[in-house]
């Protein structure tokens, strides 16, 4: 890579950084998670660089490394489960992260499967269309269309999408 | 799904997403993670091509190391005026032994049987000679093309002969009733095979009057050959007599030009020879092909010219005997009529194009002047 990819790659990864980690953290609700999957997102960008710059849509292209790379991260975490036959010492919670990061909604998120969680982030947040969000997961528009139902359905019954729209909020403490 | 629905969901992300704060860019960090991904993907391509050329390599060895399997030989009748006289396949190709007339279509006052493989790469079969009781004639082919690494031999025999066993360096076993093949108004008693292995192929000829025993070497099929050596010509056994005579001729430049053909054991050859205005040579240069049947249109070859001669192109070839004239266009606007010379009953051209030019159409006519056949596939110079 020459100088002037590399600066191009510099100035792609700096102006991108923040909407991968929000992206990524809407995926896996867990704020380290996010920017190391962002960081895996950029730095095969940057391996591919020649590619990516050719690419249509460059941000698409990074966008999908990021969501493959989610969901390996999740096969793996699958494989990697053994139950135990006693329970592990419980963990003392970051309420930095578990409470005030990752607020009402974005805990609800976590509660759905990863495909109607993805549908919903990249819908959502990130404004993709049926078809990008299709192209981006593998599945038909249709099905981003019935995921995306689910999803709302779902959240609705948690409570999360109150009548008003003010859904209760889970301040316990700290400021963002 | 309703819109307010989506459109909380949509709000609530932007306030809860939107709110989150992110740490500035890694751009060293990432950029070292990249370049360790390259390199991996590098180190990975590297082990793949080593890893594929170590298996090709070991396979070869692996193949090289097994015994070759003898090729399978089957016997056919031969149908009436094909003049098969054997066939089978070997290392899974199909092949085909036939007597056939070289010379010219039937009916012409001229013939010249020879043995051919798949109706190319033909052997002229001679006068016998003095060869062991029982066989008049014998020839082995090794590597021709489109058969890499096959050999294929066939025995002419006397009218006395009844069988043949062939035992083949392999351990194959053949035994074999002579056909009786009729070309050229005589009748050949004949008997043909194919080989992979080198060695000593044994016979048994089995007559009316008895069982005699001989044996043969059999070359290497898979011998590389030579430069300079024809590929594809059979080694025949007995003397074949020559025909030749000269094709064409005309000037280059100063010179002037002849080329004679003559076909023999040696193949199809075409000598060029190039004359000073003096009359004194300037040398000869020579070409040999395999031997092919008339073609429809032509068989035609450059034919090297001596060094006085540079930058002329020459060409002869065999065209349909039917051919009365020939007319070949040059690109510079010149046609070349040519009348085709009978030689032993195949018709000849030769002929010599300009320098810097090139000939792009042959045309046939017969004798009532019309043309019958014509082509733009000529052999180029360089």
């Amino acid at each position: 890579m020459n100088a002037s990819d590399r600066e191009q790659f510099e100035e792609f990864m700096t102006s991108r950084w923040a909407g991968l980690v929000r992206l990524a953290f809407g995926l896996t609700g867990d704020r380290w998670l996010a920017e190391d999957l962002a960081q895996t997102a950029l730095a095969s960008a940057y391996a591919s660089w020649w590619r990516v710059r050719r690419a249509d849509d460059p941000d698409a292209y990074v966008r999908r490394i990021l969501i493959n790379a989610s969901k390996r991260r999740l096969r793996r975490r699958r494989v990697s489960e053994q139950p135990a036959a006693t329970a592990p010492e419980a963990a003392v919670s970051d309420p930095t992260i578990s409470v005030d990061e990752r607020s009402a909604l974005l805990g609800a998120l976590q509660g759905l499967p990863p495909r109607q969680r993805a549908v919903v982030v990249l819908r959502y947040w990130e404004g993709l269309t049926d078809a990008q969000t299709g192209a981006l997961l593998g599945c038909s528009a249709s099905t981003v269309r019935s995921q995306a139902a689910r999803a709302l359905a779902k959240l609705r019954a948690s409570g999360e999408l109150g009548p008003d729209g003010a859904a209760p909020r889970r301040q316990a403490g700290g400021s963002r | 799904m309703n819109g307010t629905d989506e459109q909380r969901v949509r709000q609530r992300l932007h306030e809860e997403l939107g709110a989150l704060e992110i740490s500035p860019a890694p751009v060293p960090r990432v950029t070292g993670r990249g370049r360790g991904i390259r390199a991996r993907r590098r180190t990975l391509a590297a082990g793949t091509t080593l890893a594929a050329v170590l298996a090709v390599a070991l396979a070869a060895l692996v193949d090289a190391q097994q015994p070759r399997a003898p090729g399978t030989v089957t016997m056919d009748s031969p149908g009436p005026g094909g003049g098969v006289f054997a066939s089978g396949i070997t290392n899974g190709k199909p092949w085909r032994l036939a007597v056939r007339n070289v010379v010219a279509s039937p009916g012409a006052p001229w013939c010249l049987p020879a043995v051919m493989l798949n109706g190319q790469d033909g052997g002229i079969l001679g006068v016998p000679g003095p060869h062991p009781p029982s066989i008049l004639n014998g020839g082995v082919l090794t590597d021709p093309p489109g058969q890499p690494g096959a050999g294929f031999g066939f025995q002419q025999w006397s009218a006395d002969v009844t069988r043949v066993v062939y035992r083949f360096p392999s351990g194959q076993r053949l035994d074999q009733r002579p056909v009786a093949v009729t070309e050229c108004g005589q009748r050949f008693l004949i008997s043909g095979y194919s080989f992979t292995q080198a060695g000593s192929l044994r016979l048994t000829i089995y007559t009316r009057h008895g069982r005699t025993e001989t044996h043969f070497p059999l070359p290497d099929t898979a011998r590389p050959w030579p430069p300079g050596q024809l590929r594809g010509l059979w080694s025949v056994a007995s003397s074949v007599p020559a025909t030749s005579g000269d094709i064409g001729s005309g000037t280059a430049g100063r010179s002037s030009w002849t080329i004679k053909q003559t076909l023999g054991l040696g193949g199809q050859c075409y000598t060029s020879a190039l004359r000073g205005q003096a009359g004194g040579s300037a040398g000869q240069d020579r070409v040999c092909h395999v031997v092919s049947l008339p073609p429809a249109v032509t068989t035609l070859d450059r034919v090297p010219l001596p060094a006085a001669g540079s930058g002329f192109t020459a060409y002869a070839g065999l065209v349909n005997p039917r051919a009365a004239k020939v007319i070949v266009s040059i690109d510079n606007g010149a046609n070349l009529t040519i009348r085709p010379v009978n030689v032993a009953g195949r018709a000849y051209i030769a002929f010599v194009v300009p320098p810097s030019c090139r000939a792009y159409l042959l045309g046939l006519y017969d004798r009532a002047g019309h043309m019958f056949a014509s082509t733009t596939a000529l052999p180029q110079a360089g």
